[in-house]
């Protein structure tokens, strides 16, 4: 079933190849920007455009970036999941139940996530030449991080799905909500390495809450685009 | 096994769609429903399937509520809309990356289902070139492959050719220990295909055959 969900969820992925590459080219003009009118180094530039060390008082361009990382992992969220709900209904939900259905799509969408950022990773990384030979612990627990980060927004954007399904006037309180948390959250990733063992269970436990939610919620799901 | 609908009803927002409706569908029998655009055909077979949950009333399989109990319709394959194969897989693959799910069936299977349906011929075309014919027909494969008791089928033979269709009537009629609900508008599925026809007028069921 978990090949069923990752092949049909990386088609999903695929569909949006001309918008990651309009994306990309953004990132490498920003790239262009950092080194040579901004003088960054290699590594300060790596970290900008990937959004990695964003910070209130810095300059507003990397946290406009980190949003749009951000924009992208909740857009592919709502993608994955409307794909199966509206598309996918029942040729899937009728050979699966609903508590498998959760758990291989939860760990689909970590791979999907996980793809698409070690896509980017490696791209910069080459791009910018990088010396990963020296600093390739550091790149790794860099890139599990975000993918992490990016992850418990999704499973927060997931929430915002079932919540938006049971009455879509919601939507405009959420996106308040959101943009409040924004606020409120950290958002500086390199910083945050240090406390990937606190993220990895904050994002089990937002799984265990969600599919709580869920089960009691999942019909308002299907019935979302009737609504 | 009996699919029961005990005064099911069906409102979204203001507008009820299904009011107040009973019925039973029992093995052995092929069961049509009929009605206008817009009367609530789709609704009440999503209902059935469990993607639904009714106003009021309940969906019933042999006595169990099934929304009731967080399942969807047991041995039940259907298709209710365009289902949405992978473009880039052929309907050979395709069909064989949804058996992998439950892994109950062989390639033998998978490939007498697609002569059964008559797209034998194409099965090795990716999915993203087929015709509407093609893509209804890989539809009807994807519900008959795993042999299950209850079989839903929306409009399914839009697109499709006469002796496809002809095919397709002749293999369902020798199905046994079946249910077979078929929402449908063509008066050859009424007259030949179904033992009984239910009429969706103004949110409510009639018996009409």
């Amino acid at each position: 079933m978990l090949k069923y969900i990752i092949d049909s969820d990386f088609q999903g992925v695929l569909k949006l190849k001309k918008k990651f590459l309009f994306f990309t080219i953004l990132m490498i003009a920003f790239a262009f920007y950092n080194l040579k009118i901004l003088g960054l180094d290699i590594v300060e530039t790596f970290h900008n455009i990937l959004g990695l060390n964003a910070d209130w008082d810095k300059n507003i361009l990397i946290i406009i970036v980190l949003l749009s990382h951000v924009f992208i992992a909740i857009y592919l969220e709502f993608l994955l999941l409307d794909k199966d709900f509206k598309w996918n209904t029942e040729l899937l939900f009728l050979r699966v139940d609903l508590k498998k259905w959760y758990f291989f799509k939860s760990i689909s969408t970590i791979l999907m996530t996980s793809f698409i950022k070690i896509i980017q990773f490696l791209l910069f990384i080459i791009l910018l030449q990088i010396p990963i030979k020296t600093i390739w612990l550091y790149c790794l627990k860099l890139l599990v991080t975000d993918i992490i980060y990016l992850y418990i927004i999704q499973q927060i954007a997931f929430t915002f799905y079932v919540l938006i399904s049971i009455k879509r006037n919601y939507y405009i309180g959420l996106l308040l909500l959101f943009i409040c948390m924004f606020f409120r959250i950290p958002i500086n990733i390199v910083n945050l390495m240090s406390y990937l063992k606190i993220f990895i269970i904050i994002t089990i436990i937002l799984i265990v809450i969600n599919y709580i939610i869920f089960q009691k919620t999942y019909i308002s799901c299907f019935e979302r685009k009737v609504k | 096994m009996i699919i029961e609908l005990k005064n099911v009803s069906k409102k979204f927002g203001s507008l009820e769609i299904i009011k107040s409706i009973n019925v039973k569908f029992e093995e052995n029998k092929i069961y049509g429903i009929i009605g206008k655009n817009g009367c609530g055909k789709s609704v009440l077979l999503k209902m059935i399937c469990g993607f639904y949950k009714p106003s009021s009333g309940e969906v019933l399989f042999n006595h169990e509520n099934i929304i009731k109990n967080k399942v969807f319709a047991p041995d039940t394959r259907a298709v209710i809309e365009n289902p949405s194969f992978l473009p880039n897989l052929t309907g050979q693959e395709n069909l064989k990356l949804l058996a992998s799910i439950q892994n109950k069936i062989s390639d033998e299977i998978i490939e007498k289902t697609l002569k059964d349906v008559n797209l034998w011929d194409e099965k090795d075309k990716k999915y993203s070139t087929y015709s509407l014919g093609m893509k209804q027909k890989l539809g009807i494969a994807q519900v008959l492959m795993e042999d299950p008791t209850v079989m839903i089928f929306d409009e399914p033979f839009n697109g499709i050719d006469e002796e496809s269709k002809k095919k397709i009537r002749k293999l369902l009629k020798k199905l046994k220990d079946k249910i077979i609900i078929i929402a449908t508008h063509e008066k050859e599925d009424i007259e030949r295909l179904t033992n009984v026809t239910y009429e969706i007028k103004e949110g409510k069921i009639i018996q009409k055959k």
